[in-house]
């Protein structure tokens, strides 16, 4: 079926559009990691936190509203606010085992990936134990290799305060493994 | 977990926590997380493309098919309203605001002729009641007359 030319008006519909995908990829590039990041150490559900990252966007992208001056902080904003309707519904949905999908194709052997699993999980629940500023500073340095400067840039402190925060929360996790006795061998 | 276990678990020391911290990190980063979507939903499609839509499912009725039914509704109730209203206005007026509910009634057959009723009235008492001058007027001293038997062709 023949289509008519866009019209003038059309076409600037179309550019605007294109225009405003664009805007909307190079969002997503800069901050779509520091979200994460930033929600993983909320919820300790690295899925989760990928979830809000999507959530956020696609509200970004259906937003009709008035002209946003701080997209991040939008964003940071929205997914939090994601993040917390989700834990008050305390949804209990079905999760499948990621590692064992994998295991068909896998050369490792299962009995390695359960114990992979395992020390995540031991992991994972021995962050849950530590303060969400720990656990920020954390994600922040292991996650997105951010230097103490940028990381005292977001958190509105000091670098020497951020430094002394990670290495206080590397001990405390230290400390909370080897008190459920994680094979560090 | 007993105590002998924890004291033979030595700590991590800060390059293990090091190596630990990054490669559980870097394991937990989903990986699709770095790419962007491949292209983002059509919640505000151009122009252009709402038209092919629209020529590849056309449907003119589309748009009063969606508001029609609300109309027609607003109509019907408007109508059962005013149909209810000339009822009640059509009841009022036939019975008459004497005739309560409860008050007795004489029962009238539907093919009864109305003059079987006999006209009885206090305030008419001496007048006639009907064409051959039938009064309720006491009269004394009737004279009761027997009457003789007519006699039949029989008796001849």
């Amino acid at each position: 079926m023949a289509l008519e030319p866009p019209s003038n008006q059309d076409s600037q519909q179309e550019l605007a559009r294109v225009t405003e995908t664009d805007q909307l990829d190079a969002l997503y590039k800069e901050n779509s990691r520091e979200l994460w990041a930033i929600f993983y150490s909320q919820c300790s559900d690295p899925e989760r936190a990928y979830d809000a990252v999507q959530e956020c966007y696609l509200r970004l992208h259906a937003y009709n509203g008035e002209k946003i001056r701080d997209p991040r902080a939008w964003l940071l904003r929205v997914g939090q606010n994601w993040l917390r309707d989700v834990a008050r519904r305390k949804s209990s949905s079905c999760k499948l085992s990621a590692s064992l999908d994998e295991m068909p194709n896998s050369r490792f052997a299962a009995e390695d990936i359960l114990a992979s699993d395992e020390n995540r999980t031991a992991i994972r629940e021995a962050l849950q134990q530590l303060l969400e500023d720990d656990r920020k500073v954390l994600v922040m340095k292991y996650s997105l290799s951010w230097s103490s400067i940028q990381m005292a840039k977001a958190m509105i402190c000091s670098a020497a305060a951020i430094d002394m925060r990670l290495s206080r929360a590397r001990r405390r996790l230290a400390e909370l493994l080897q008190e459920q006795g994680y094979d560090n061998d | 977990m007993t105590e002998e276990s924890k004291n033979n678990s030595r700590l991590f020391t800060d390059n293990e926590m090091d190596q630990l911290l990054s490669g559980f990190y870097r394991g937990e980063v989903p990986q699709a997380l770095d790419s962007p979507p491949s292209s983002w939903p059509q919640l505000n499609a151009p122009l252009s493309e709402q038209r092919k839509t629209a020529e590849l499912t056309v449907a003119p009725a589309t748009a009063t098919t969606e508001t029609a039914p609300t109309v027609n509704r607003g109509i019907a109730v408007a109508v059962a309203t005013l149909a209810a209203c000339l009822m009640v206005i059509v009841f009022s007026n036939v019975n008459p605001p004497s005739e309560q509910p409860g008050t007795v009634k004489s029962v009238v057959e539907p093919g009864e002729p109305d003059n079987q009723l006999m006209n009885v009235s206090s305030d008419n008492a001496n007048g006639a009641l009907d064409e051959n001058q039938t009064s309720l007027e006491e009269i004394d001293q009737i004279e009761l007359v027997p009457v003789a038997p007519q006699t039949t062709e029989k008796d001849d």
